[in-house]
């Protein structure tokens, strides 16, 4: 880890205790709270809200080992602040990577922008798998959309800024990525999605009724959306920095309560079946803190395969942090249960963490795939991304 | 422990099968009679309940002063507050004793927060029953049912928890170290409470609170005491209405005792009313019957998740199958309704293990009968039965079964409530998984039991606590081990 990364780790664990600490239980009421604006504007002025966005475009230029930082810390305090840290910077990331310059000179820079764009991503939708809700007719260059986008997060416009998603479409060819904003005739938004966590994040449905798409809106061409499912891995890698995240935070809450309460006569961190629980949460995070910081080297110098694929790491870090989180809410017992306390919080933030870019059993028949081929279900057998599978 | 071992056998006949040695005392009546009580279970949670679980957790989610009345109001209206009352009390009670966990099961299938509200006024009266108090049984029992008849439902809880005493209050061994802050002083004419109880199921809807405070801190089981106090007594008020993860049709209260003055006529119990002993017989009884209901809430909670996950995978496709047709969420589908089973076969066992020790697994046909509930209400009767000679040899039969009956149940009813939380939690992360996205959305109502089931593994005693229950009465008596002892463990 360079300097600069360690110094930007400081910044946002100082930000996540002094800015996103006292507002993520109020936060996590919504939709029937108020949406935190003033705490994403601060982390924007700082650079903590997009950080992988080009200096070109006023953004502070930082790779994906500073933006891993940034979610872990946030994360131990705030899951859902970290997790719409991932989707602003992914989308702006997508609209540079597959997106038009226009598109992007619209849409990437936040420098001195206020109200900042607060932009939607599929983020729940397996691109190897997309969700068949939204279709795609051609029309000239471009495209007519009509259906429905579900759980599309990351996007609020309660403060009269601008907002845009990107949307995953079903041609007859394949599925597509299109960008639609809130001029968009034909699109309407649906009312907030109610949902188990990650609630700060906010999640929309979006219907269309024969929305014209022209073609400098088209992200990916369908038939293209393979290209996504890889390009997305490195994110992959950050959703399990921000579940690790939150297990941190949920392990501290648990070991410092249990040195405080009180049963039986004597302090609960002395009961044996307490400290195990609390051993097999910091063992596991030892772990995981290790392979995921030898993923992260790995990536930086351009050696993914050199580690454990960044699937694999999703999906079993994701699986142990929703069910550990289960167990930091047993130490506390009642009081873990109750949302002051913010223990049941992260026990359904990483929960739901568990079905970003797909669900987990869809992600395990990927994974399936990915290291063993599709054996006699015919065509090529698939390389591993990764690791030796 | 290898078969040619010294140590004295573990498992008696009695204990590996309570079912078994049952199955020649059950008739024929009591199944149909337990099958009748289940279909009208069944047909409610469907046609009433369904309808309002998610609406009722999304208003409590928008408002967390939210109290669901028109949940008490349903109950009410379909007599689910006197389903634990017999018919010579003016009950809804069938008299099925065996029937009432799988009605439980059924309702908690549906909305496990509507379990919890009735749960809590279920456990008042369990309590209340418990201590052999029947005066002032039937006068709550009467309020009861009046208020189903009249529309204006009354309901009771029951008090046991504190701040600094959690689980620590569902064990005997533990009571006395408990860092407890109530306080009961005898005064002339009754007695003044204090302190605070917390975590109390129903607590901001009850009428009258069932409040369990020792006299004495040091020998709090040998000197408990219990109370019956209503809501707008003087020095009583409620505290702080948690907002709870899931549950949230169940309010979770605090409430507060400032100098609270309670008449002798409203002390359900105190020291010298019953022989040394009955504040232990009073908790073993109480938890045997509630930990069972518990258990069989679970299995209710693991088969709903089962039901949404087998729904949803029946019609929703992946990689253009359907996932239904897929071996790998066949196997994980027949795992999930493997664990109802397996919750169900152990809570039932429970409940033979209940009814092998002090519980009547039916209620005697005559005793069920218009003509006997004539004759409860006699004077003769009445002043017989709220008789103290009456109530000690009520007391005594309960308490005086052999120990291992009581053992058994001790065993039986934490294993039910262990086998189907864990079952429940369980399958609600397998119906998640199989969901995606789909699960964690709300009006699905995957995300609702996820949630809801979360708080079978924490009430009636955490499921560690439990764990090592089971292990004192049912080993730790043969081998000599201490597991609540002063050691550090």
């Amino acid at each position: 880890m360079t300097e600069q990364t360690r110094a930007l780790g400081d910044l946002a664990d100082r930000f996540a205790r002094r800015e996103w600490a006292p507002a993520a239980l109020e936060a996590d009421r919504w939709p029937f709270a108020d949406f935190p604006r003033l705490v994403y504007e601060r982390a924007a002025a700082l650079g903590l809200l997009t950080p992988l966005a080009p200096e070109a475009y006023g953004g502070p230029g930082l790779g994906f080992e500073d933006l891993a930082v940034i979610l872990r810390h946030t994360a131990r305090v705030d899951a859902s602040a970290a997790v719409m840290i991932l989707v602003q910077t992914l989308v702006r990331a997508a609209l540079l990577e597959f997106g038009s310059e226009a598109l992007s000179r619209t849409w990437v820079p936040w420098a001195n922008e206020t109200p900042f764009s607060f932009l939607a991503w599929p983020l729940y939708d397996d691109p190897e798998d997309p969700p068949e809700t939204l279709t795609v007719r051609s029309r000239g260059d471009g495209f007519v959309l009509s259906g429905v986008a579900r759980s599309l997060a990351g996007g609020i416009e309660d403060g009269g800024n601008r907002t845009g998603a990107a949307v995953i479409g079903v041609h007859e060819h394949g599925a597509g990525l299109f960008w639609v904003d809130e001029s968009q005739a034909g699109v309407r938004w649906g009312d907030p999605v109610i949902g188990l966590g990650l609630r700060a994040c906010p999640v929309r449905d979006a219907y269309f009724s024969a929305a014209a798409v022209p073609a400098d809106r088209v992200l990916i061409r369908p038939g293209g959306l393979k290209n996504l499912a890889q390009w997305l891995d490195p994110f992959r890698l950050m959703a399990a920095y921000t579940a690790l995240g939150v297990l941190e935070g949920a392990y501290w809450t648990a070991r410092d309560y249990a040195r405080r309460r009180r049963q039986g006569g004597r302090t609960i961190i002395q009961y044996d079946m307490i400290r195990g629980k609390l051993a097999r949460m910091a063992a596991w995070i030892d772990l995981a803190g290790s392979a995921l910081s030898n993923a992260a080297a790995a990536m930086e110098a351009g050696r993914p395969g050199d580690s454990a694929s960044f699937l694999s790491l999703q999906t079993l870090v994701g699986a142990e942090t929703a069910r550990l989180t289960g167990e930091a809410v047993q130490v506390l017992g009642g009081v873990g249960y109750c949302h002051d306390f913010g223990q049941e919080k992260r026990m359904r933030d990483a929960r739901r963490l568990e079905s970003l870019f797909g669900g987990a059993s869809g992600r395990w028949i990927t994974l399936a795939d990915r290291c063993l081929g599709r054996g006699d279900e015919g065509g090529e057998p698939v390389a591993s991304t990764g690791g030796e599978c | 422990m290898t078969p040619g071992s010294e140590y004295p056998p573990l498992i008696r006949f009695d204990d590996a099968f309570p079912g078994l040695c049952w199955l020649g005392r059950v008739r024929p009546r009591w199944i149909r009679m337990a099958r009748s009580d289940w279909s009208r279970a069944r047909n409610f949670a469907r046609r009433h309940l369904w309808p309002m679980a998610l609406t009722v957790d999304r208003a409590v989610q928008a408002d967390r002063r939210y109290l669901a009345e028109e949940l008490v109001h349903l109950a009410a209206r379909h007599r689910l507050l006197s389903m634990y009352l017999p018919r010579f009390m003016g009950g809804s009670f069938s008299g099925s004793v065996l029937g009432l966990f799988p009605v439980l099961e059924e309702l908690a299938a549906v909305d496990p927060g509507f379990v919890g509200l009735i749960g809590g006024h279920h456990l008042g009266l369990t309590a209340l029953a418990l201590s052999f108090n029947f005066r002032l049984m039937d006068r709550v029992a009467g309020l009861v049912v009046r208020g189903e008849q009249t529309g204006r439902p009354f309901l009771i809880d029951c008090a046991i928890t504190e701040p600094g005493a959690g689980s620590d209050v569902e064990e005997e061994d533990l009571f006395p170290r408990a860092d407890l802050c109530t306080r009961a002083r005898a005064v002339p004419g009754g007695a003044v409470l204090s302190g605070r109880k917390c975590f109390i199921s129903t607590g901001h809807l009850a009428d009258w609170h069932l409040v369990i405070i020792p006299y004495d801190r040091t020998h709090p089981l040998d000197k408990i005491g219990l109370f019956l106090v209503p809501k707008n007594s003087p020095g009583f008020s409620l505290g702080a209405l948690e907002e709870k993860m899931g549950q949230k049709a169940a309010p979770a209260s605090e409430l507060v005792f400032d100098d609270c003055f309670v008449p002798s006529d409203m002390i359900v119990t105190q020291p010298g009313d019953l022989p040394p002993g009955r504040g232990e017989a009073l908790l073993h009884g109480v938890l045997g019957i509630t930990r069972t209901a518990v258990g069989a809430m679970g299995a209710g909670m693991a088969r709903g998740a089962f039901e949404i996950a087998l729904d949803f995978a029946a019609w929703h496709r992946v990689r253009g199958r359907r996932m239904i047709d897929r071996q790998g969420v066949q196997e994980t589908l027949i795992r999930m309704l493997a664990r109802v089973h397996q919750a169900r076969a152990v809570y039932l066992e429970a409940a033979f293990a209940l009814c092998s020790a002090f519980l009547p697994a039916q209620i005697p046909g005559f005793l069920n009968s218009a003509l006997y509930a004539r004759l409860y209400r006699t004077r003769f009767l009445t002043r017989l039965r709220h008789h103290a000679w009456f109530r000690r040899r009520a007391y005594r039969l309960f308490a005086g079964r052999p120990v291992t009956d009581h053992q058994r149940v001790q065993f039986y009813s934490s294993l039910a409530k262990v086998t189907g939380t864990d079952a429940g939690l369980a399958n609600a992360h397998q119906a998640l998984d199989l969901m995606g996205e789909a699960g964690s959305r709300h009006e699905n109502g995957a995300e609702k039991l996820f949630r809801d089931a979360k708080l079978g593994q924490i009430y009636e005693g955490a499921n560690e606590l439990n764990r090592l229950h089971m292990f004192k009465h049912f080993l730790a008596r043969d081998l000599g081990v201490d597991v609540f002892g002063t050691d550090p463990k």
